[in-house]
Order: structure tokens, then sequence, then C-alpha cells
């Protein structure tokens, strides 16, 4: 009996205009998204190749340790094409510095090359799913009691011998059965244009994933026909059902996720960014100063000139070619100082900036928590956290380039660099010549002495005229041309974590219980609501 | 008979369940996000202050060191956040909010790092045109896809038009009945929002209020106008009213979900620009070109300010700016039009065209940044005038402008008091309404479209 009411109800409902209407939306709605969203993925994936070229390029062509700073790029997730999440909020790349610990990743979020763009949102198929099923599944079910009522057929069914436990399991079957098919062929659909576009090509962990958005859109589609149903048992007309119905969609969907999201921002305050870059600029002046502090105990050389010096990169980067001995000694002792000084100041930093962080994260939690009174919110929560698009995701991925940022560090601290003049400069030591000989060189024997040099040029008008005599005789190894890059294949690589199929999933599985209390609850109480229903 | 029509329909709306509903549901949210905003508010302009004094910190000490110091630094100028927010954001968090400058150019925009916390999802602020967008278009619909097709299944509409009524008279009094009842639901929402706001102390009882207020219900009203004339053809177009509620949601679907989330790829795909890499790699090539046809010793320094290899780096460096300005401003003129087109194509939907009339009642949004970012040209001239002055008077200056370096200028300071300084000026009533009067049109247009096509169905409808 239950199933043939259900297959009743099953083809009454195929044969309704809201099927075909519900059907068509999905037809055009979800192919719509999924090459949106495949169009964006192409996007961000070029820019991580771009990206990801310029680093390996700027890696392999240092010849100084001090100059040697990796940079993460992060490869764009081919699930976020299922679900954004907060993917276009961040950045791709993290350069490691000993400087300063990773907090956020840099880089255009989006790949969108107008920033005027950004004041447009964008939508996904999670997106899409949970404003159209929450719809059809509430279409279908706001009038299961009240529709037979008016018609007068629900007091014909309870004539028979059919308990009102096994009509309202045939009930429920008979909407799932009208639904399920859409729910499958919508995400068939996004299947088949994945596969045919083949960029991006999914592994079988991707598709596990997506089996798993398909069980969570399940649960996400039985709370919304449990509230209709709910809400059928509790009205005496379909008009008033309906309407009631409607307005909670509106809520559900799209009030609430947007003011839990807003609630947060204005009642949980974030750290000012402008603070803490102040707190930041401070630390890095009294770095600076210490250094320079140390500098002036350091002896002068006897000659003050580089003939080529590159700072230029920050964070300790010097790059020394054709100086004197003892201005290299100098500048090797200067790094020996200064550069675990910068880490024990990246430390110091760090307490603001987690601060910074923990903020942030408060934040969100609270937006969070305050989503879940939406089914609509726990659904998209969960969603990104299985499309490894949520922030638990990218808290992940900064956890492990700070990760990397020690081992770089160790790495590093391994081979004794700072001490080192290879931090600084690829002359070989036994090569170095004192400022005189240099002199003597370069002039070819016309000056034997720094001193003989600099009276010449005081009796000239041009003062820069020393220099054309030092250009005289070009000493080998003083250019960095003259060197090979360095060798960098025993430097420790990043490694993302291995993507598995319950990867990143712990956080959400309160998310997921939830869902399944409230489909157990609503359930309950609409069960109980028939029981007592007055189908007269 | 139109006023008879009026005062029934209207009755009915008021006395309908969706009607209490709505306004239960619309209060709610009216006074939520009010206070939302006035606590949201006092930290975006503690966050302002603190920014724009460190600004003006680091210009004074600037001053302090030299006036070249000064001229060359290069500097963000922060947006100050709108006392209005709570009509509208205009979404001015996602959008450029601060122009970087110096005495010699207007470099570019930035949205300020810190604007948004990334781990949040995108949302919108729950202002007044959040809630008209969201929840009152969803409203217009619901009180007239049954308008005609409700009243055929309960078989009145035969009885209305066996009276000596036209169609017509018959189906404008809906119409606008709708409309009222649209008004009647809004007021009570933005009445006990504005005092919510007013008594906070935020914001003053004035002219500027009362007026912003009136335009805002002006452009909810043709919102309302466009979206119930839908509501009116979905409820003449099909037999039952099933069928209208079903044509009206794919409508609503249409307008408020589907046109404003495709802006960007319609962005991309029907108006595409440069890559920013590919423009980066023109000025690059810019400056090469320019670096290999400079005289030699262009780069040279000394702390000496009358080295002459200084004036060539002078002239290499303002050609480079002049070459990088060249570019990028067409550049940016690309994304303003690329920008403006897309928004102009979005107008297609009630809803986004409801969202750029907000932005001319509340002076705020893209029109806003354009007027800073002209604005911001102007003043650049005026400060590098002043500084070309200061220089001109000192006689230890080489006077070789150099947009970048600090040798060879004046090394003088200045009194702060007397450098000219950037205050934005609220947007005149032309300045507002001039970008957006193609929208007002539509608008009316839109409206006046679907209603007679509602008109010339329901003339043809078969009311038994």
């Amino acid at each position: 009996m239950v199933l043939q009411i259900a297959k009743k109800d099953f083809l009454n409902n195929l044969l309704s205009a809201r099927f075909t209407i519900g059907f068509v939306l999905c037809l055009v709605l979800i192919p719509f998204s999924i090459l949106i969203s495949i169009d964006d993925y192409r996007d961000q994936a070029r820019l991580y190749q771009l990206n990801r070229d310029s680093a390996d390029q700027d890696i392999k062509s240092v010849r100084v340790y001090s100059a040697l700073r990796p940079e993460v790029v992060k490869p764009p997730e081919p699930l976020s094409i299922f679900s954004k999440g907060i993917s276009g909020n961040v950045g791709n790349r993290v350069k490691i510095y000993l400087g300063e610990k990773p907090m956020l990743a840099a880089g255009k979020p989006m790949a969108r090359d107008n920033p005027y763009l950004n004041a447009f949102f964008s939508i996904d198929f999670v997106g899409i799913t949970a404003i159209i099923f929450a719809l059809l599944a509430l279409i279908f079910s706001y009038d299961v009691f009240t529709r037979e009522k008016e018609d007068g057929t629900l007091r014909l069914q309870m004539s028979n011998s059919l308990s009102r436990s096994r009509f309202l399991a045939a009930k429920v079957l008979g909407i799932f059965l009208t639904l399920l098919p859409i729910l499958l062929f919508c995400y068939l659909l996004g299947a088949v244009i994945i596969l045919l576009s083949r960029n991006p090509s999914f592994s079988a962990v991707e598709w596990g994933r997506i089996a798993l958005l398909f069980a969570a859109s399940l649960l996400y589609l039985a709370v919304f026909i449990f509230i209709g149903l709910l809400v059928s048992t509790r009205c005496k007309t379909s008009v008033t059902s309906l309407i009631i119905c409607l307005f909670l969609w509106v809520f559900f969907v799209f009030v609430i996720p947007n003011l839990s999201v807003y609630f947060a921002n204005s009642f949980v305050r974030v750290q000012s960014r402008d603070n803490l870059t102040r707190v930041i600029e401070d630390l890095d002046k009294e770095l600076r100063r210490k250094i320079v502090d140390y500098f002036k105990t350091l002896p002068k050389p006897d000659w003050e000139m580089n003939w080529y010096y590159d700072a230029g990169g920050g964070d300790g980067c010097k790059e020394l070619y054709g100086s004197s001995k003892s201005l290299f000694e100098r500048e090797r002792l200067s790094s020996a100082y200064s550069e675990p000084l910068r880490i024990d100041y990246a430390d110091k930093k760090w307490a603001s900036q987690k601060a910074y962080l923990e903020s942030l994260a408060h934040q969100q939690s609270v937006a969070d928590r305050i989503s879940l009174i939406s089914p609509a919110g726990i659904f998209r929560g969960v969603a990104a956290a299985i499309c490894l698009s949520d922030a638990n995701s990218q808290d992940r991925f900064m956890e492990l380039t700070r990760e990397y940022r020690e081992t770089f560090i160790r790495y590093l601290e391994s081979k004794n660099i700072f001490s080192s003049f290879r931090y600084i400069t690829p002359t070989p030591p036994y090569s170095f010549m004192t400022g005189d000989e240099i002199i003597e060189k370069r002039t070819g024997g016309e000056f034997k002495t720094q001193k003989a040099l600099d009276e010449w040029a005081g009796r000239q008008k041009d003062r820069m005229s020393s220099f054309e005599k030092l250009g005289k005789v070009e000493i080998p190894g003083t250019q960095p041309g003259d060197y090979p890059y360095l060798d960098i294949s025993d430097m420790p690589r990043f490694h993302e974590q291995p993507k598995l199929l319950f990867t990143g999933l712990e956080s959400t599985i309160v998310n997921i219980g939830l869902i399944l209390i409230e489909c157990v609850i609503l359930f309950y109480v609409g069960f109980v609501a028939f029981i007592r229903y007055d189908v007269r | 008979m139109l006023r008879t029509i009026l005062k029934r329909e209207i009755l009915h709306n008021l006395y309908s369940l969706r009607f209490l509903i709505s306004l239960s549901l619309l209060v709610g949210v009216f006074i939520a996000g009010s206070f939302s905003f006035v606590k949201g508010y006092d930290a975006n302009i503690k966050n302002y202050q603190e920014s724009q004094a460190q600004f003006l910190d680091e210009m004074k000490t600037q001053a302090k060191e030299s006036a070249t110091r000064l001229a060359v630094k290069q500097r963000a100028y922060t947006l100050r956040p709108r006392t209005n927010g709570f009509i509208s954001d205009a979404k001015e968090k996602y959008l450029p909010n601060a122009i970087v400058f110096s005495a010699w150019n207007v470099f570019s925009f930035q949205n300020k790092s810190g604007s948004t916390n990334p781990f949040l999802n995108k949302f919108d602020e729950l202002n007044w045109s959040f809630i008209v967008c969201l929840i009152l278009s969803f409203v217009a619909l619901l009180f007239t896809f049954d308008a005609v097709s409700g009243e055929k299944e309960t078989k009145t509409l035969a009885l209305a038009l066996s009276n000596s009524v036209s169609r017509g008279t018959l189906l404008f009094g809906k119409y606008v009945s709708a409309i009222l009842t649209f008004l009647a639901m809004v007021l009570p929402g933005i009445i006990l929002s504005g005092l919510v706001v007013l008594l906070s102390g935020r914001v003053s009882l004035g002219p500027v209020f009362v007026l912003e207020t009136v335009g805002f219900l002006v452009v909810a009203i043709l919102m309302a106008a466009v979206l119930a004339a839908f509501g009116l053809l979905c409820s003449v177009a099909a037999r039952n009213s099933n069928i209208s509620l079903l044509l009206a949601l794919a409508f609503w679907i249409l307008f408020v979900v589907v046109v404003p989330n495709s802006s960007t790829f319609i962005a991309k795909t029907f108006f595409p620009i440069a890559k920013t890499e590919a423009i980066q790699k023109k000025v690059w090539a810019a400056f090469d070109d320019l670096n290999k046809s400079a005289p030699p010793g262009s780069w040279m320094s000394s702390s000496n300010p009358f080295l002459p290899q200084h004036e060539l780096r002078a002239n290499l460096q303002r050609k480079r700016l002049e070459a990088e300005k060249g570019i990028r401003d067409a550049y940016y003129q690309s994304l303003f039009r690329q920008f403006e087109k897309t928004r102009l194509l979005t107008a297609v939907s009630p809803v986004p065209l409801f969202q750029y009339l907000t932005e001319a009642v509340t002076g705020g949004g893209y029109p806003r940044f354009r007027k800073v970012w002209n604005d911001f040209h102007v003043y650049q001239g005026q400060f590098l005038a002043f500084f070309k002055n200061l220089d001109a008077q000192d006689p230890k200056s080489p006077h070789w402008y150099n947009p970048f370096d600090i040798v060879s200028t004046t090394r003088k300071p200045v009194a702060f008091e007397t450098v000219p300084q950037f205050v934005e000026k609220p947007m005149t009533f032309t300045e507002r309404v001039r970008p957006i009067l193609v929208f007002f049109v539509i608008n009316i247009v839109y409206a006046c479209l679907v209603f007679f096509l509602s008109f010339a169905l329901f003339v043809r409808y078969d009311v038994r």
C-alpha cells in the first residue's frame, strides 16, 4: 500500500507543472553555474601556471643564499567548481621570508584583472543547489496534506485500513522519488560537463568527495521536505501553507546566510590591520637599529667599495662582488649577527600576527555558528569543507607554509650558512684581495694604493674620474655573470598535504550531525502533528 | 470605479496572511539591520580615524624633513565610511577604497588590506537597499502573481468584469494597489530603522536625511513597479495560480540570483580587457626603451645635488613616469568602461537596476569613487604646482625635477599647514543623477512595457 501511494504521488508530481518548471530551472541553471565555474577555474589555473613559472625562475636564478627565498604557489582547487567557499577572497602565493612568518597568502583573488568586478558576486553549483532544491522540496511538500484535505481524498484514504504512519511514509517516499531523479540528474549533468571539458580532470578522490557532496545534498533536501510536511500538517489551507513555506525559504536560504556574516562583521570586531602593520613596522625599525648598532662596532674595511652590490630583495638579501677581503669579512660578520636576530624577530612579530589571525578566525566562527540556524547555512559550510574551499582548508595550507619555513630555516642552519661567505657572495674566499691589490689590478698598475688614487682624484675637477681609472682592467670574478647559479637540488621543497577522501571533514562532523538531528526532529514533530491532524 | 477597485484590492492585501508575515519579517530585518549598522559604523569610523591620523602624521614628518620627501612619497588616501550606509553600502567594501598618489602622479587605486575579513563569505549588509532587493522584490511578486489567475479560480474575476469596468481599469487598479501595499510594508520598516539610526546619534535629522529617504522610497517604488508588472504578467500568462506562482518564482530567481551573479561572467565574456600581466610587460618594455635611449651615466648617483648626472636621471625618471602613466591611465579607463558596460547589461534585471539607482540616492558606490578619482587628479596638479613653487624659491636647489628621488630638488622643510590637502566633496545633485539617468529611463520604460504586455494578454484572457 505504501508503495502504491508513493507511486501514485510520484506519477502525479511527474505530470505536474511544478516538476516541469523545476526541471527546466535545473536544466538551465546547473550547466550555467558549472560552465562559469570552469571558466573561473581555468583563469585561476592560468594564473597559477604564470606564478609558478615565475617562482621557479626566481629560485633558480640566485647566486647567494641571502637571496634564496622560495615562494609557495597554491594550485587552484578543482572541487571549487562545485563550491567556491572563500577561495575567491584569498590569494595563492606565499613568499618564505626569514623575517616574517607567513600570515595571509598574497596574490590576485579570483584571477580578476578588474578590481571593480569584485563588487559583483558570483554563484556556484552548491549555491544554485541550495536555492533550487530547498524551493522544490517545499513546493512539493507544502500541500501534501492540505491539498488532499481540500479535495476530500485524505478522508477517503484514512477510511482504508492504512495507518497514519504508513501514509506519512508513503507521502515522504513519493516526494523523494520525485526529487531524487532531479538531484541525481543535476549531479550527473555537472559530472558530464566536467568530463567533457577535460580541464580540470578530477582524481578518484575528488569524485569520491563529489559523492559525499551528493549525500550532503540528500540530507539538505530531506530537511526542507520535512519542513514542508510540518507546515502542511499545521495549516488549514494550501494557500496558507504555501505562503509560510515561501517565506521560510527566503528566510533560511537568503536572509540567514547573509545576516550571519553581517552580524558577525558588525558585532565581533577584528583587530585593525593598520595597527598590526604599525606593530610590525616598529619591530622592523628596532631590528634595523640593532643591526646598524652592531654594524658600527665592526672593524672598518680597508676599501669601502663594492664592484657590484645588490640588496634589493630585502629580508637580509645582500649580493656582493669585487669587494675587498675586509669588506667581505665585515658583511659576513654582519649577516652572521643579523640573520638569527631576524628569525627571532619573526617570532616576536608572530605574536601580533597570530592575535590578528585569531580575531579573523573568531569572527568567522561566530558567523558560522549563527548560520547554523539555517539548513542552507549548514549545507554551504559542509559543502565548502568537502570541496576544500573553506577557511579551515586555507588555514591548513598556511600552517603548512609556516612549517615549510621552519624546514627551510633548518636547511640554511644545517649548512651554517649565515656565518659563511656563501650567504653574501659566490666569490671563493681564496680569491679575496686587499683594497690596494684591487686598485693596483684595476688601474693596470698605475696606482699601487688607495691613498695614491685618492690623492690623484682629489686633484681632478671631476671627482668621478677615479671610476674611469678603476675601470681600466676588468678583474675576473667580480660580476654576477662570472658565477653559476646556486645548486639548490638539496633544498627542501614544499609539499601539499595529500588529499584523501575525508581530509578536512573532521570539523564538519558536528554540522552533519546537526542536519541529521534536524531531519529526525522535523520528521518526528511532523509525524506527531499528522497523528493529531483533523482530516475532515 | 478605479477608486473602488483600489480600495477593495488594498484591503484584500492588507488583511491577507502574506501581508502579516511580510510586515513582521520586514520590520524585524529593518530593525536588526539598523542596530548592526550602528555597531559596525562605530568600528569602521574608529579604524578610519586611526588610519587617517597615521596618514597625516606621516605627511607631517616628511614635511619636516623636506618638501621633496613630501612630494615624492607615494601614499594611499582612504575614503571615509559614509554615514548613510544604512540606506545602501553600494558594495563599497569590495570596491577600491584607497587612491595611491604623490605630488607627481595619481598612481593607482586599491582595496585597502584589512577592509574585509578574507575568511568570511562575501555578504550584503542588511541595509534598506538589501531588504528591498531581496525581500520586497519577492513580496512584490507574491502580491501580484495570483491577481488575475487567483480571481479566476475563485470565480470573482468574471463577476468583477460583469460590472461596467474595463479590463484596463481593473488591471491598473490591481497594479497600483500592489505598489501601494508595497509602500505600506516598506514605510513602517524605514520609519523604525530611521528612528534607530537617528536616536543612536550617528546621523542627524536634516534636509539631506529627509531627501535621501524620500529619494530611496521613489527608487524602491520604481523597482516595485517593474516587479509588480512582472507579477501581473505571470498572472495573466497562466490559467491557474500555481503555474503563475512558479513563473513568478522563476522570474525572481532570474532577477535576484542569476543575473546579478552572472555579472563577472558577462564582463569577461562580452567586454574582455587586457590582462594585468600584459600591461606590466608593456610598462617594462617602455622602461627598457627609455633606458636604452638614455645618455650614459643617467643612473649615477651621489649625495652632491649638483652632480650633472642627476639631471640626466631626473629627465629619464620623468619620461618613465609619463610612459607608465600613459599606459596605466589608458588601462584604468578600459577597466571603468568594462564595469560600466557590464552594469548596463545587468540592468536587464530590476534588482541591479535598483541598486544602481540607490547609488545616486546615497551618493556612494562606483559614481562616488569615480568622482574622487577625477578630483584627485585635480588635487595632484595643485600639489605639484605648490611643490614646484617651493622649489623655485630655494636657491640651493638645482631644480632638476625627479618624481622618485630626493637629491636634486629643494631640501628645505615646509610648514605642514600650508601643504594642500585633499578633501572629499559631497556629490552634488547633478553629479549624483547624471550617471544613473540612463538607469532611471530604463526602469520607467521597463515598467511600462511589462505592464503593457500584461494588459495585452489580459485583454484576450478567458475569465471563465
